[in-house]
């Protein structure tokens, strides 16, 4: 199983490499199959007019059957954005990264997605539930099992 | 290309998987092109027919195969396959024992968590009478234990609790000792415990009175057959167990990794999906992983287009994730738990059948009931040595006293020895339905490889699509 996820992670940072990255996302680092590091920020009036966001993706050898694991870094200087969606410790709620994950995605348009969550955002605060997920939370935050309440964010 | 047919995946100048992204190009396809491209849906995705099978393995358990759509238009994916009858009937068997594990699952954790510790005890107590009652049958059971647990010895009380957890713990691979000969080891040389039979019983131990028993009160054949349950828990279960674990697991392996078509055409395309279907099959089923068996002993590769030997050198096993769900675990539990019933009914089962065949009466060592009457100690060897005892040196005492302690595990126990082996058509039941079991399980493992194999996806064409979106080897001439 690893050679799949390997030729395809290959496939993606030779077109990042080639066709670069979308507005407003950076590659920071692909030194592995295992890890990547990418900044996102979001262009235009936001709410985040100015901030930059580090997000982490951790690869399995599933990878693309299976979903990555992907949160903000937050630590070193970096914070989680806030946001209805994003808990303090950096693990997202998006329905793409969990049940509405289909190989068809990619670690770019995950990007994108979580670019265009961010600038639709209204009002700048932290899930109702966010102590007590933080308290709780496992490492990956594939290991959570979230609800997705609302769909229109 | 007739201009009434909508062009399909073979028409179009460059393939490009939406699930690995490798590209083919028409005037490049690798040798020898056996990767099937599929067109499955109604837009313009396509992808290797490998890519989606992986795909919908993993998606199978979650939603039903047929319910598997296209992540872009949202089309539903036509998957065809090979049922027979019998494996459609053992497919819904299954489910339903899944369905069964969930609750029992529920049931255990509520006990668990709802009951005292002492309440534990007290249930996992009742029960293990209970299944030593169903084990040894109901005559050599009031003698060795009785319903009351005012006469129980004093390692009954540590004994029977732990008889569940045994029980629980024999359907893991942790423990190479099977819950029968935990229980044969300890309860072979208790002594009955009932007032009648135990007075009789010290009467004929004293020497003085054991010198004028018969030599071998119920006849030859009846003190060395059958064996006894301390011989038959402590080393041929055993010894049986492990042989016939190995074995079973050869037979597995050359039925289920058999190199066919399908396992070819993965040594291109090196996706390893039957190992990795296979083991949570064979986990949902029960069916011990022997992980460290198949190291002990590696298999010579069955091909040499054996995938996993030779899939781009890419030699290391993939990680045995299991993923225990509550309904394999209920499942376990509800098996174990089962076990002595089981065992008594393919005990009982052999007793009608060897109504008709006098061998199999003879191999089980079938008694009539005694009813009551207390049968003398079976002393046989012992009393014919203890004429021996007082003569003779240093020497021969010994090996008097080895002698006898031999003929006394060999021949079985004092109390035993007497009384219809219930017990022992219980153990070969058992084993005849183990080995039943595992052949069904099998033919499932083996009906469900062959349906795995047999999957095909359709492909349709690109119907409803403007050929001009697509990247075609002879474009469409308009205006012609």
């Amino acid at each position: 199983m690893a050679a799949i996820s390997t030729r395809r992670l290959g496939k993606e940072l030779k077109e990042i490499h080639s066709e670069g990255c979308p507005v407003g996302v950076t590659l920071v680092s692909a030194d592995n199959f295992e890890c990547w590091y990418f900044t996102i920020q979001v262009m235009g009036e936001s709410e985040y007019e100015g901030e930059a966001f580090m997000l982490k993706f951790r690869f399995e050898p599933t990878y693309p059957i299976a979903s990555p694991a992907v949160q903000f870094v937050v630590g070193n200087g970096q914070e989680a954005p806030v946001h209805p969606h994003v808990y303090s410790n950096g693990h997202i709620c998006a329905s793409i990264l969990g049940n509405e994950w289909s190989p068809v995605l990619g670690v770019i348009s995950i990007c994108v997605t979580l670019q265009s969550m961010l600038a639709s955002c209204k009002k700048k605060e932290r899930p109702t539930d966010n102590e007590r997920y933080v308290k709780h939370a496992p490492e990956n935050p594939k290991k959570t099992r979230f609800e997705y309440h609302d769909d229109d964010v | 290309m007739p201009p009434d047919t909508a062009p399909t995946v073979d028409d179009l100048r460059v393939k490009l998987c939406y699930i690995c992204r490798e590209e083919e190009h028409y005037d490049h396809v690798p040798q020898p092109p056996h990767v099937r491209w599929i067109h499955p849906c109604t837009c313009t995705l396509i992808a290797h027919e490998q890519c989606l099978l992986i795909w919908v393995e993993t998606k199978e358990g979650e939603q039903t195969l047929n319910d598997l759509k296209c992540p872009q238009c949202g089309t539903k994916y036509e998957i065809e396959s090979h049922k027979p009858l019998l494996y459609r009937v053992m497919s819904s068997l299954d489910g339903a024992m899944t369905f069964l594990g969930k609750k029992a699952t529920i049931v255990t954790i509520a006990g668990v968590g709802g009951a005292f510790v002492s309440t534990m005890y007290v249930l996992s107590t009742a029960y293990g009478a209970y299944a030593m009652r169903r084990l040894v049958g109901e005559e050599v059971f009031n003698i060795i234990l009785t319903d009351d647990p005012i006469n129980w010895p004093w390692h009954a009380f540590l004994n029977l609790p732990l008889l569940p957890l045994s029980l629980l713990l024999s359907r893991t691979p942790l423990i190479e000792l099977s819950a029968f000969s935990l229980l044969a080891v300890t309860w072979s040389t208790v002594s009955p415990i009932d007032p009648v039979s135990s007075r009789i019983n010290d009467y004929w131990q004293r020497p003085q009175h054991m010198i004028r028993l018969p030599p071998f009160p119920g006849g030859a054949m009846t003190s060395s057959w059958p064996p006894s349950p301390f011989l038959l828990g402590a080393f041929v279960l055993p010894i049986l167990r492990r042989v016939y674990i190995r074995y079973k697991s050869r037979i597995e392996r050359w039925l289920l990794h058999s190199p066919t078509r399908r396992a070819r055409d993965e040594a291109e395309h090196p996706l390893q999906r039957f190992e990795w279907a296979l083991d949570i099959l064979r986990l949902g089923l029960g069916v011990q992983v022997e992980a460290e068996r198949v190291d002990e002993e590696p298999l010579p590769p069955v091909n040499n287009n054996d995938p996993v030997a030779h899939g781009e050198g890419e030699n290391e096993r993939r990680p045995r994730t299991v993923r225990l769900t509550t309904a394999l675990i209920g499942r376990s539990i509800l098996e174990a738990l089962l076990i002595p019933d089981v065992a008594s009914f393919m005990g009982s089962l052999l007793l009608r059948l060897s109504s008709s065949s006098p061998l199999l009466r003879n191999f089980l060592a079938i008694k009539p009931a005694l009813n009551g009457r207390v049968p003398l100690p079976n002393l046989g060897r012992l009393s014919v040595d203890t004429s021996l005892w007082q003569k003779g040196g240093i020497l021969r005492e010994v090996g008097t006293a080895v002698r006898a302690i031999v003929g006394t595990l060999w021949g079985g126990s004092l109390t035993l020895g007497e009384y219809d082996p219930v017990w022992w058509r219980n153990a070969v039941g058992m084993g005849v339905f183990v080995v039943t079991k595992d052949a069904i399980q099998l033919l499932y493992l083996y009906l469900s490889k062959r349906e795995r194999e047999s999957r095909r996806i359709k492909s349709r064409s690109f119907a409803g699509i403007d050929p001009s979106d697509l990247d075609l080897i002879r474009p469409p001439r308009f205006g012609l």
